[in-house]
């Protein structure tokens, strides 16, 4: 028996179209994690999140003939996960700011009062709490890099934006971030110490 | 933090450094005072590499394996019911046909299928009237032959039906 890692998502896909559907299982168990993590930075509610990520993956299960293997499947079906999440929004009328939003405004927060900081955190639970602090972008864009481990172009083929932007959007992030975590006594105790 | 040392940390973090920008990051990276701004920069780069995603509620893939299968289950049964009650359906066709062929004494072929003929059809459409006359002359072939027509054509549209059934819950 092989162990789930070393199949690859190619050999998955190829068993799931040959009418092996229970296989569709190894995938969800693959990605339901990193898919909800990036949805819950995008619309900041759980139960939305896990909702749109289930239709995500009903989507990508229908679409399965259709995918070209000549693609990164994990590619594909974020770019489902991001585009389902942004109908959600805009069939919903949620205001959840994006372009207008500052990461400006961010920079000139009192870090030292940071809401959600009172007591110590784990690295984990506090570095997802200062993400949510930044613009939805700025924060969607950092999960797609380091949590989702895909590159400039990936993420400017899921996003729809300029590789250029893309890399302003994180550089510009980390540079935040790193503000935010070297202004906040607590934050700087969790990261640095 | 210098911009320009900040701009070849971020590039080297995205993994886009060309070979000449290398060896200047290098040259910033042996400066002593640059330590600190080094420092804070590559522990947010390993934090959030480090970061582990969040976990979907425990129920979550039982409840989407669920709803794979509950949209696959109902196109298999419906599919199943759908040709159980054609299947019924020709056989009573055929059956009732037979009966009143054998009573309006046409001629039939020589052979016989012992299943049929050990049905009691006398027992069976006791009680039934029925206009004999359709059955007594070439009647009865218009009115098999109808029959068949009138049969084939709903079954094209039950076939039909239910291919835009499951395409539809494909779509």
């Amino acid at each position: 028996m092989y162990a789930m890692k070393s199949i690859t998502d190619l050999q998955i896909i190829d068993s799931v179209l040959k009418g092996n559907t229970n296989d569709y299982a190894m995938l969800i168990t693959r990605y339901k994690h990193k898919g909800f993590t990036l949805l819950n930075r995008l619309l900041r509610n759980r139960e939305d999140a896990e909702e749109v990520l289930q239709d995500a993956f009903l989507k990508a299960f229908n679409a399965l003939p259709y995918f070209r293997k000549d693609s990164k499947f994990s590619t594909w079906f974020y770019r489902i996960v991001y585009n389902a999440g942004i109908s959600f929004i805009a069939k919903n009328k949620k205001m959840i700011t994006w372009d207008n939003e500052s990461i400006e405004n961010v920079e000139i927060a009192d870090f030292e009062s940071l809401p959600g900081f009172s007591k110590p955190e784990t690295g984990n639970v506090a570095l997802y709490k200062v993400l949510d602090m930044l613009p939805v972008r700025n924060s969607v864009i950092l999960i797609l890099f380091y949590v989702d481990g895909l590159s400039v172009p990936e993420i400017a083929g899921v996003t729809g934006l300029t590789e250029q932007n893309v890399k302003v959007i994180l550089h510009r992030s980390r540079h935040i971030l790193k503000k935010m975590i070297m202004g906040n006594k607590l934050l700087k105790e969790v990261f640095y110490e | 933090m210098n911009e320009k040392f900040e701009f070849l940390l971020n590039k080297l973090a995205d993994e886009g450094l060309i070979s000449a920008e290398k060896s200047e990051l290098q040259t910033f990276l042996l400066d002593d005072s640059n330590r600190a701004a080094r420092d804070a920069f590559l522990k947010v780069h390993e934090s959030l590499r480090n970061l582990q995603p969040e976990e979907t509620s425990f129920d979550f893939e039982k409840t989407l394996l669920s709803r794979i299968g509950i949209r696959k289950k109902p196109s298999a049964s419906a599919g199943k019911i759908v040709m159980m009650i054609i299947a019924l359906f020709l056989f009573g066709i055929f059956a009732v046909t037979f009966y009143f062929t054998e009573n309006s004494g046409m001629s039939s072929p020589n052979f016989s299928i012992p299943f049929i003929n050990n049905i009691n059809f006398e027992e069976l459409f006791a009680g039934i009237s029925y206009p004999k006359f359709l059955f007594e002359s070439s009647y009865s072939l218009l009115f098999g032959g109808g029959l068949t027509v009138i049969l084939l054509i709903a079954t094209v549209f039950i076939f039909q039906g239910h291919r835009e059934f499951r395409s539809r819950i494909k779509s």
